[in-house]
């Protein structure tokens, strides 16, 4: 049953541009949030590994 | 604030970490011996389970799933709890997921070298193994998402979202590419078929290399750099962008195995520039770790953690370099099916994955048993051993790979093959394949220097089972104050795991649904037929033995292809094939148009001892498929199972396979007698041994499309049945 909804799908080729193009606006957008933040902002994140006790 | 005491289990960490070490020296020891089966042909020759094409798949899964895989376990066992400051949720499921996947090992040695193997890449194992890797696969991610989600820490560390990618997406790829229906208790056959078989079987694939060897080991990267140059990570902003891009990005690259086949050109198209894009956020990430260092240079020369560790990132970069370029297509038609694939892996594999993987033993050991490092000048053998060693091996197979492929495209001034005989590419490269066993066996002596150096190490101090830690017994409310979005999300596990599913999942349904549903993209070809019953135990017999190691069978839409095998493979040839055997790499012809080249006498003299028609070929014979039977008690019950995925024999068929399977092994021996060929070097020639039905397959290979072929013509069956073939 899917297989003929899919079939009957006009310009499937389409769909990988569109997720591309999602993906990309997810980047940029993701990039400029990040460059937005301070360094700072993850300095108790990036330091996280460094915390737990060696013996 | 109270402070909440725990202990963390360190002996599930040195279990994992004695599996690594046991598993690496005997995955790299099948290594050598399928290496120096490549100079020394007869080597162990005699023996059906030691035979390069059963060894070869042993060798990768061996090397993939118990040496990485347990060295993955060891690192995400280490550093999960560390980061969570929290022991790992269960103690029970870790111990479980340790002795069922030695388990799955063990039984992959048990099957393997016997021929019981499905042929797909990195997914030989039969289908109750397929099952057992499921289960234990979600013991382990249930252990890893509890765990988290009982931490003391409010934040999730980048480490750990790459540990829930590898989870998650590797649990997906196995699941997808697995279906498959069983014919026997160890036979089973695709559910696709030909160029979906591929695409899915590469989708795999290429992801079984991204999730199962790159995405674990950044994590285990962003955890250990940090740890041993005690410095934290260089931009923690970078490995943001790194993991969304590459998870997202990596998932579409698999059709770059498949240019220039049968696969169709936008799907190829995706692969490409997807490839491309990836080197961006690899090298975001390779520069992450290496610049994290950046001040600290000096603790290089000291350390052989270090030393491992940038080595290790240093290859990666060189490997995810290559990747994309070998994805270009007119690279990928020099690369592609040659060794410098080989060189390519190994590259990464030796270096990244191996480095990596001794970085964390050389670090741990020494600290689960508080104790120091044995001994510094040994580790420092151990360095250049394995440095020299991956150099000696991957620089010969890029020669060799290039040198070989080249030859085979060259053609004379007057437009013939400049070498029309494959063997004469094959002997030219024989220096090559002995540089590459000295490179792995120079490998191997470093490892097992470094095991002997970890073993005293181990008994010079004693185990701390139960580490001791203290951490706040709750999440400080207030710590990430201001929280912005992915603040948040690094908090919440649950939704952090479905946000990474879903990135994953948009690549694998674009790409992957179009091919699977749209009848269109896989033009079908009238004159191609299913396989007759003798074909189907010639073409398991040929998937058991691992011809498709060495052979494949996709020609490509290259003059020098069709010059040399014949007219190029089409999509609509492939449509009965469960499951596909396309191959990867030529050490031998392709063999898609060899159906009819030679007569069966030629087969049976080839098969019997390579050399008598082919002197100095570097093929194995192939001596007791003249001794063995073969298998007719279940041929009906695969047919039926091949009907289940798909293939249209009719509903009565399965009743005549026995019937027609005699009659055509029979003709064929007569044939054979005819000709003076019924007995070679004192065996006789009986119409139930193995050789019959391979070459039934081998003959039927590729005709089809000259049409004017009836498979089932003369055979009981289309005497009995009206149509042996569903007509519908």
């Amino acid at each position: 049953m899917y297989k003929d909804v899919l079939r009957s799908m006009e310009g499937i080729e389409i769909f990988p541009s569109i997720s591309l193009l999602l993906f990309f606006a997810f980047f940029i957008l993701m990039v400029l949030y990040l460059a937005r933040q301070g360094k700072d902002h993850w300095k108790d994140a990036a330091n996280l590994p460094l915390e737990s006790d060696d013996i | 604030m109270s402070l909440d005491t725990f202990h963390y289990d360190n002996k599930i960490v040195r279990n994992f970490g004695i599996a690594t070490m046991i598993w690496g020296i005997i995955g790299f020891l099948v290594g050598l011996i399928v290496a120096l089966k490549f100079i020394f042909p007869e080597f162990l020759g005699s023996m059906a389970e030691l035979s390069f094409g059963r060894l070869r798949p042993l060798h990768t899964n061996a090397v993939i799933f118990a040496f990485a895989g347990n060295a993955i376990f060891y690192g995400v066992y280490y550093s999960l709890p560390r980061l969570c400051k929290t022991p790992m949720w269960s103690k029970r499921l870790s111990e479980l997921h340790f002795w069922g996947w030695q388990a799955i090992i063990v039984s992959a040695v048990l099957t393997l070298p016997f021929g019981i193997t499905t042929s797909k890449e990195y997914a030989e194992l039969e289908w109750p193994i397929d099952l057992a890797i499921t289960l234990i696969w979600v013991v382990f991610g249930l252990n890893m998402i509890m765990t988290i989600m009982k931490r003391r820490e409010k934040h999730i560390y980048v480490a750990i979202w790459f540990y829930i990618a590898t989870f998650v997406t590797v649990a997906v790829l196995h699941v997808v590419n697995s279906f498959e229906v069983p014919a026997t208790f160890l036979k089973s056959y695709s559910l696709y078929a030909g160029v979906q078989d591929a695409l899915v079987q590469w989708w795999y694939g290429h992801n079984a290399v991204a999730f199962f060897l790159t995405t674990p080991f950044l994590g285990i990267m962003y955890y250990f750099i940090p740890k041993a140059a005690n410095r934290p990570i260089f931009s923690y902003r970078l490995s943001i962008v790194h993991f969304w891009s590459l998870i997202f990005i990596y998932i579409w690259a698999g059709p770059h195995h498949l240019l220039y086949t049968a696969l169709p050109g936008w799907a190829q198209a995706l692969g490409t520039v997807f490839s491309l894009m990836l080197i961006a956020p690899s090298w975001g990430g390779m520069l992450n770790g290496l610049l994290t260092l950046r001040g600290a240079w000096d603790t290089v020369r000291e350390s052989p953690v270090l030393k491992f560790l940038v080595v290790g990132v240093t290859s990666y970069g060189m490997v995810t370099f290559e990747g994309p370029m070998l994805s270009i297509a007119n690279v990928n038609a020099i690369a592609h099916y040659s060794d410098y694939i080989i060189g390519h892996v190994h590259n990464g594999a030796l270096m990244w994955n191996g480095g990596l993987t001794f970085a964390m033993l050389y670090y741990i050991t020494p600290r689960i048993y508080e104790t120091k490092l044995y001994s510094l000048k040994l580790a420092n053998i151990h360095f250049w051993f394995a440095t020299l060693g991956a150099i000696f091996y991957v620089i010969p197979m890029y020669w060799g790979g290039i040198t070989q492929s080249l030859m085979w495209k060259q053609f004379t001034a007057e437009g013939f093959l400049q070498y029309p005989n494959f063997l004469e590419t094959v002997t030219q490269i024989m220096p090559m394949y002995a540089l590459r066993a000295v490179g792995g066996a120079l490998f191997i002596v470093g490892a097992c220097v470094g095991v002997y150096n970890l073993v005293k190490t181990a008994f010079s101090g004693s185990l701390v089972a139960e580490e001791e830690a203290q951490a706040p017994a709750v999440i400080d409310p207030a710590a990430g104050h201001k929280e912005k979005w992915h603040r948040r999300l690094e908090g919440r596990p649950l939704q952090f795991t479905l946000l990474v599913l879903i990135a994953i999942l948009i690549g694998g349904v674009v790409e992957y649904m179009p091919t699977a549903l749209i009848e269109s993209n896989i033009p079908t070809i009238e004159s191609v037929q299913p396989y007759t019953a003798l074909e189907i135990e010639g073409r398991d017999i040929y998937i058991s033995e691992g011809c498709n190691n060495c052979h494949s069978q996709m020609i490509r839409p290259f003059r020098s292809e069709t010059e040399r095998y014949g007219e190029y493979s089409k999509a609509g040839e492939f449509v009965y094939d469960h499951p596909f055997l396309w191959g990867s790499k030529r050490t031998g012809p392709d063999l898609h148009r060899i159906g009819g080249k030679y007569p069966d006498s030629w087969h049976i003299r080839h098969m019997y001892d390579p050399n008598t028609t082919s002197p100095g070929s570097i093929m194995p014979a192939y001596p007791w498929l003249f001794k063995q039977d073969m298998d007719k008690n279940s041929i009906g019950k695969r047919v039926n199972a091949l009907r289940a995925v798909g293939v249209p024999y009719s509903a009565r068929y399965p009743d005549y396979a026995l019937e027609d399977m005699e009659a055509q092994a029979q003709r064929i021996v007569s044939d054979l007698k005819a000709n003076g060929f019924g007995t070679i070097d004192g065996i006789e020639i009986t119409e139930d041994k193995k050789i019959v039905a391979l070459i039934a397959y081998l003959q039927r290979l590729g005709i089809d499309i000259k049409g004017g072929n009836d498979p089932f013509a003369d055979l009981p069956s289309s005497k009995k049945l009206s149509s042996v073939i569903k007509t519908d």
